[in-house]
C-alpha cells in the first residue's frame, strides 16, 4: 500500500460486485475510507468485509441510486461516519442486454435512464455542496465506450451512458472554479458478473477477444486502477476527461 | 513510491523543462531512466542531478537529435547496451521552436524543422524501440501532443499544432500495429505550462497574456505547472494502464471542453 488516497473519504455506488467492488477495495487499499453503496445488501456487506480485512475502514449504505432520498442518505452516511466527502464514484448502472430499440419496453427504458443516468445526476447533486464546503472534491463517473461509440442492440444503455459523458463535462465546467473535478472512466468489455452471460460462450468470448488490440478481455482491476488515478491528486489538473480503458477496442 | 521499479524508460528532450520533470519523477518511482537530449551537457547535468538525489531509480545521459534516424538507432543501441532492454519510450522532445508567425509567413524550412522534431522524431524513436518491445512481448510508448490541437489556438503556431495533431494520429496507428505484440501506445495532451521555451516563442509579455487567457478558459482556474503532468505519465508508464491503448489524456485543467 502506497497511500495514494490516504485520508480521503470515498463513496462508490454499485460496489457490491464487479468493477464497483474492485474500485472500493483498491481505494481502501490505498488509504481511503469507503462508503460501499448498493441496492444489494449481502454483496455490499461482503465488500465491506473485504475492505476491512485489508485494514481500511468501510461502511455499507443501502442505496437505490435512482431514489433521491436514498442518495441523500448515502452522502449523509459518509459525512456522519467519516466526517467529510472527497471522492464520489458514480458507478451503479442498469440496462437490458441484447435489446433492439423497437423491442425495448417503457419500463426497461425508464429504469435504464433512472439508474444509469439519473443516478449519476442525483449523486452529483447531493455530493457537490458537501465537497465544496469541504474545500473541493473529485467525482469519477463510470461511463462506457458505449457512451462514445455504437454497439449492437444497446439503445437505452448507449443513450444513458452518452448522457453520463455530457453530465461529466457539465459538472467539470460549472464546478471546476469551486474546486470540483469531474472525470469519467469508459470501460470496454470487462469480465464481471454482469457480463458473465455474454462471456460464458467460448466461441463468443474468443470472437470478442479477437476484437481487442491487447488480446485479452479486461478485468475489474483494470478499471479500478484508472479510477484510482482519476480520484487521486495525481490527476489534479485533469477534469472533464473521459479515460477510455478498453484494450484498444474503440480504435480496432 | 516504486510503481515503476526496474522499468527501463527512455525520455527524449529530457535535459530541460517537462522532459526533465518526467525523468526525475520516473527515477523517484524506481525506474532506470535514459535521459536523452540534443543538448549533451544538459542531459549529463540532468542525469547527474537524478543520481545525486538518492532516489530508488537511476539515470544515464544520452546525446541524440531525434530527427536524425542514424542517431536514434544509435541511441536505442546504447540504451540496450546500458540497460539490457527498453520498457517505456516517452517521446517528449519537441516544441514550437520558432517565434509565433502567421501561417502564410512561415518559411518552409521552419515548417520542415518543426515537423521533423515533433512528428518524425516520435516515429523514428518508435521504429527503433519497436523490434525490442515486440520481442519482449511488452512495453509502452507515451507520446506528447498538445491540447492546442483541439482548437487550433493560440494563433501563430500552425506548424506546431499540425505536428501535434499528427502525433495523435501516430499514437493510434502505432497502437493498432503494436497491440497484437502486447505493446500499448498512448498520448498526453498538456495545456500551457509556460516552461522556459514559451517566452522565446511568444515573447515575455505575450506569454503572460496567453497564460491569463488560458486560465480564464480552463475549468480549473490556476496556471498549469509541469508537476501537473507527472501523475498521468507515471500512470501510463506503469502496469496499471495495461488495458489502456490508443488514448489521448488531456491534462489541461479542462481547457479543451469548451
Amino acid at each position: 500500500m502506497t497511500g495514494r488516497v490516504r485520508g480521503k473519504v470515498a463513496i462508490v455506488t454499485g460496489a457490491s460486485s464487479g468493477i464497483g467492488r474492485e474500485t472500493a477495495r483498491l481505494l481502501g487499499e490505498e488509504g481511503a475510507s469507503v462508503v460501499v453503496a448498493d441496492i444489494d445488501e449481502p454483496g455490499g456487506l461482503e465488500t465491506v468485509r473485504e475492505i476491512e480485512a485489508d485494514g481500511a475502514q468501510a461502511v455499507f449504505a443501502p442505496t437505490d441510486v435512482s431514489k433521491p432520498s436514498d442518495v441523500a442518505a448515502m452522502v449523509a452516511i459518509a459525512t456522519e461516519r467519516f466526517g467529510r466527502l472527497d471522492v464520489l464514484c458514480n458507478n451503479a448502472y442498469w440496462a437490458p442486454l441484447n435489446r433492439p430499440l423497437v423491442d425495448t419496453t417503457d419500463e426497461e427504458w425508464d429504469r435504464t435512464l433512472a439508474v444509469t443516468l439519473t443516478g449519476v445526476f442525483l449523486g452529483c447533486r447531493a455530493a457537490i455542496p458537501v465537497m465544496v464546503r469541504g474545500g473541493g472534491g473529485v467525482i469519477v463517473n463510470t461511463a462506457s465506450t458505449s457512451g462514445l461509440t455504437a454497439s449492437p442492440q444497446f439503445a437505452a444503455y448507449m443513450a444513458a451512458k452518452g448522457g453520463v459523458v455530457q453530465l461529466t463535462r457539465s459538472v467539470a465546467f460549472d464546478y471546476g472554479p469551486q474546486g470540483i473535478r469531474c472525470t469519467a472512466v469508459c470501460p470496454g468489455l470487462i469480465d464481471t458478473p454482469a457480463t458473465a452471460p455474454v462471456l460464458a460462450d467460448p466461441q463468443r468470448r474468443a470472437w470478442l477477444e479477437s476484437k481487442l488490440l491487447v488480446g485479452r478481455i479486461g478485468v475489474p482491476r483494470d478499471i479500478a486502477q484508472a479510477v484510482l488515478f482519476l480520484a487521486s491528486d495525481e490527476s489534479s489538473f485533469m477534469t472533464g476527461q473521459m479515460l477510455v480503458v478498453d484494450g484498444g477496442r474503440m480504435i480496432s | 513510491m516504486t510503481r515503476l521499479l526496474g522499468r527501463r524508460i527512455v525520455v527524449t528532450g529530457a535535459a530541460h523543462g517537462l522532459g526533465r520533470a518526467y525523468a526525475e519523477r520516473f527515477a523517484v518511482e524506481g525506474a532506470r531512466v535514459a535521459v536523452a537530449d540534443r543538448d549533451a551537457a544538459g542531459a549529463e547535468a540532468a542525469a547527474a542531478r537524478i543520481r545525486a538525489a538518492g532516489v530508488p531509480g537511476g539515470a544515464e545521459p544520452f546525446a541524440v537529435d531525434v530527427a536524425d534516424a542514424e542517431q536514434v538507432r544509435s541511441l536505442v543501441d546504447d540504451v540496450l547496451a546500458a540497460f539490457g532492454g527498453v520498457d517505456v519510450l516517452v517521446n517528449n522532445a519537441g516544441g514550437a521552436l520558432y517565434p509565433t508567425a502567421p501561417f502564410e509567413t512561415v518559411p518552409p524550412d521552419h515548417w520542415d524543422h518543426v515537423l521533423a522534431v515533433n512528428l518524425k522524431g516520435p516515429w523514428l524513436c518508435a521504429c527503433a524501440v519497436a523490434p525490442h518491445m515486440k520481442a519482449a512481448r511488452g512495453g509502452t510508448i507515451i507520446n506528447i501532443s498538445s491540447t492546442t490541437v483541439t482548437r487550433g489556438y493560440p494563433a501563430g503556431l500552425a506548424p506546431y499544432i499540425a505536428a501535434k495533431a499528427g502525433v495523435v494520429g501516430l499514437t493510434r496507428a502505432l497502437a493498432q500495429e503494436l497491440g497484437p505484440f502486447g505493446v500499448t501506445v498512448n498520448c498526453i495532451a498538456p495545456g500551457y505550462t509556460r516552461v522556459e521555451m514559451a517566452k522565446n516563442v511568444h515573447g515575455a509579455a505575450a506569454a503572460e497574456a496567453l497564460q491569463t487567457r488560458m486560465v480564464a478558459e480552463q475549468c480549473l482556474k490556476r496556471p498549469e505547472r509541469p508537476q501537473d503532468l507527472l501523475g498521468a505519465v507515471v500512470f501510463l508508464a506503469s502496469a496499471e494502464a495495461g488495458f489502456v491503448t490508443g488514448q489521448v489524456l488531456h491534462v489541461d485543467g479542462g481547457w479543451a471542453l469548451r
